[in-house]
C-alpha cells in the first residue's frame, strides 16, 4: 500500500478513534450515574454507545468511500474510481480544492469529460469555493470538459474565467479559445489565439502544432516556417535545449517541411 | 477601570474570538484533508486513549476510572498543541501581518556563505531515485517524533515529558521565527535558479499532499531540522543504539530540506539553534518546576499552623 493511502487511512481513522473514545467515556459515566440497576446500566451504556457510533457512521462511510476512490485512482482503475468519486459526493463528502484538482486531473487524463464536468460544477458551486489557483483549476477543467462535450460557448466563458482567476493559465485558455474558434469556423481568430498562447508559453507544443497546421492548410508555408523559426530562435537561451527537443516542436518542424498531409501529432 | 473600557475590551475580545474561530472553522471545513498531518502526529495518543477508554467503558480488568484516558490526552497535549498552532499559520489573515517576504535576504546570506544556496548546487545530484529517497526522508517529520514519543512513553515518562516540552518550545521559537522572518523558500521564491525539474514516482503525490497542508510561510527556522535534531538528541539519551539507527534517517531528513528546495542553508542552521535552545530550556524548565513543587509540597502536606486561639 502506498504511503499516500496509509496517510489517508490514518487521517480518517484518528478522528474516529478520538470520537469513539469520547463516546465510550460518556456512555460509562452516564450509565454509572443514572442507571438504577445493573440491567439498566447495561442498556443505557449500550444505547449511548450505539447512538454515538451511529452519529459517526456517515463520516465512517464517507471515509471508506474516499479511500476506495483514492485506491482505485492509484491503481488506475477508471470505472471503480469514477463510481467511488460519485458515491463520495452523493454521501455529502466535499473533496476540497487539492483533492478535487487531483481527481479532476485523473478524470481528464482518462478523458471522462462528463464526470470531470460534473465534479468541476459541484466544486465551483460549494458554499465556500476555493480561491486563486484552485478556482482557476476548476474553471479550466470545466472549460476543457465543456469543449469536449460540445458546449462551445460555455467552454469559452469558463476558459476566460480561468485566465482571469490565474494569469498563469492564460496560455491554456488562449489555446482552447483557438480550438473553440476553429470549431466555430473562425480560422483567423483561431490562429490569433494559438499565436497568443505561444507568445505566453513558447514551450507549449500543442499551440505550435495547431498554428502550423492551420497556416499550412491555408497555403501559408512561409508563415508556418516563420513561426517554427521564431520558437527555435527563442530557444537559443540556456533553457532552449528543452524546446528544441520537445516532440511537438520536432513534429511541427517535420509537418512544416512535409506538408499538412502528413501530420505526426493528431490534433 | 471605567465601564467603557470593560465594554470595549470585552467586545474586542469577542470579535477577535469570533473571527479567529470562524476563520479556523472555514479552513478546516473546506478541506477535510487538512486534518491528515495533525492526525499523523496525534495518532499514538488517539490509540492509547482509545484503549484506555475501552478498558474503562467495558470495565475490563485493570480499569481505573477515566483518569487514564484524560492522562494520555494530557501527556500528549504538547504534540497536538504544536501541530494546531502550526495549522493556524495557514489562515489567510496572516497575509496582512506578514506583508513582505524575506527570501532575498536569506538567499543573500547563503550566497555570502557558499557563493550560492545549496539547493541550487544540489540539483546536480537530481534524479528520479534520489528525488524519491529525499521525498521519503522529508516525510519522516511525521513519523520520527510520534515513534520516539511512543518508545519513551512506554518506559521513561520523565524523558517523554522533557521530549514533548522540547518539541513544544521549538514550535514556539520556530513559529516566532515565521512571524519575524516570513519567507517561502527557494523553490517558490526563485524558480528561475533551477534548471532541472524534480521528478519521481512518489515525489509528485507526496509533495503535493504535504504542500496542501503546509503553512505558506514556514521557512526560517527549519522545524524539519529542529524537530529531527530534538528526536536524535532524545534518542541518544534513551539508548546509543537507537540514536545510531536514527542518525542516517535524520541526516537524510536535513539534506532533503535543501535538496527538495524548501529551505536555505541558513534556515537549517537556525533549525539546529532552535533545537539546541529548546532542549536546554526544556531541561531547565522541568528542573524549575521540580524545585517549585518541592517547595510547595511540604507546605501543603504540613498540618495547619497553630492559630494561637483558645484550646
Amino acid at each position: 500500500m502506498s504511503p499516500f493511502l496509509v496517510s489517508l487511512a490514518i487521517g480518517r481513522l484518528v478522528p474516529i478513534l478520538l470520537a469513539t473514545t469520547a463516546v465510550l467515556v460518556l456512555a460509562r459515566i452516564c450509565a454509572d450515574r443514572f442507571a438504577s440497576s445493573a440491567r439498566m446500566n447495561r442498556v443505557l451504556f449500550a444505547a449511548i454507545l450505539s447512538a454515538g457510533l451511529a452519529v459517526q457512521a456517515p463520516y465512517g462511510l464517507r471515509s471508506v468511500t474516499l479511500w476506495r476512490a483514492e485506491h482505485a485512482i492509484s491503481r488506475g482503475q477508471t470505472e471503480r474510481a469514477a463510481r467511488s468519486i460519485e458515491a463520495f459526493r452523493n454521501l455529502g463528502g466535499t473533496p476540497g480544492a487539492w483533492r478535487g484538482a487531483r481527481w479532476m486531473g485523473f478524470l481528464v487524463r482518462e478523458r471522462r469529460w462528463g464526470d470531470a464536468h460534473d465534479l468541476a460544477v459541484a466544486l465551483l458551486a460549494e458554499p465556500r469555493p476555493a480561491g486563486g489557483t484552485a478556482r482557476a483549476d476548476l474553471s479550466l477543467t470545466l472549460g476543457i470538459s465543456q469543449y469536449y462535450l460540445g458546449d462551445v460557448p460555455g467552454a469559452a466563458a469558463s476558459l476566460r474565467a480561468a485566465a482571469g482567476a490565474d494569469p498563469r493559465y492564460a496560455y491554456l485558455a488562449r489555446y482552447f479559445e483557438g480550438r473553440v474558434a476553429e470549431r466555430g469556423g473562425d480560422v483567423r481568430a483561431a490562429v490569433d489565439s494559438y499565436a497568443s498562447a505561444l507568445s505566453a508559453s513558447p514551450r507549449f507544443g500543442p499551440a505550435l502544432y495547431q498554428i502550423v497546421r492551420l497556416l499550412l492548410a491555408a497555403g501559408r508555408k512561409d508563415d508556418a516556417a516563420g513561426v517554427v523559426g521564431q520558437v527555435l530562435a527563442a530557444s537559443n537561451d540556456s533553457a532552449g535545449k528543452g524546446v528544441r527537443d520537445c516532440p511537438s516542436v520536432t513534429c511541427a518542424s517535420r509537418t512544416c517541411s512535409r506538408g499538412p498531409s502528413s501530420p505526426c501529432w493528431p490534433p | 477601570m471605567r465601564v467603557e473600557d470593560v465594554l470595549a475590551g470585552t467586545f474586542l475580545a469577542l470579535l477577535a474570538s469570533v473571527i479567529g474561530l470562524a476563520s479556523l472553522r472555514a479552513s478546516f471545513d473546506t478541506v477535510e484533508i487538512f486534518w491528515w498531518d495533525l492526525c499523523f502526529i496525534v495518532a499514538p495518543a488517539a490509540i492509547l486513549a482509545f484503549l484506555a477508554a475501552v478498558r474503562y467503558g467495558f470495565r475490563l480488568r485493570g480499569a481505573a476510572g477515566f483518569a487514564p484516558v484524560l492522562g494520555v490526552l494530557r501527556d500528549w497535549f504538547p504534540f497536538a498543541f504544536f501541530s494546531f498552532t502550526y495549522e493556524l499559520f495557514r489562515l489567510s489573515s496572516w497575509t496582512t501581518v506578514l506583508s513582505r517576504d524575506r527570501d532575498v535576504e536569506l538567499l543573500r546570506i547563503d550566497r555570502w556563505l557558499f557563493g550560492e544556496t545549496p539547493a541550487v548546487s544540489l540539483q546536480q545530484l537530481a534524479g528520479p531515485l534520489m528525488t524519491d529517497v529525499m521525498t521519503g526522508a522529508y516525510s519522516l517529520h511525521l513519523v520520527l517524533p510520534p515513534v520516539l514519543g511512543m518508545l519513551l512513553y512506554a518506559r521513561q515518562k520523565r524523558l517523554f515529558r522533557e521530549f514533548l516540552l522540547a518539541v513544544l518550545l521549538s514550535g514556539i521559537l520556530g513559529q516566532t521565527g515565521y512571524l519575524l522572518v516570513p519567507a517561502v523558500g527557494p523553490k517558490r521564491a526563485f524558480p528561475e535558479l533551477f534548471s532541472r525539474t524534480l521528478e519521481g514516482r512518489v515525489y509528485e503525490p507526496v509533495t503535493s499532499a504535504l504542500e496542501a497542508v503546509r503553512a505558506p510561510r514556514d521557512v526560517f527556522p527549519s522545524l524539519h531540522v529542529g524537530i529531527s535534531a530534538i528526536v536524535l538528541a532524545f534518542a541518544w539519551r534513551r539508548s546509543r543504539r537507537l540514536a545510531g539507527a536514527l542518525a542516517p534517517l535524520v541526516l537524510l531528513n536535513w539534506v532533503s530540506t535543501l535538496y527538495l528546495r524548501y529551505h536555505y542553508f541558513i534556515d537549517v542552521v537556525a533549525g539546529w539553534a532552535t533545537a539546541w535552545a529548546s532542549i536546554a530550556l526544556a531541561g531547565r524548565l522541568l528542573a524549575l518546576e521540580d524545585r517549585i513543587r518541592a517547595r510547595w509540597a511540604p507546605a501543603a502536606a504540613a498540618p495547619p499552623a497553630d492559630t494561637g486561639g483558645p484550646p
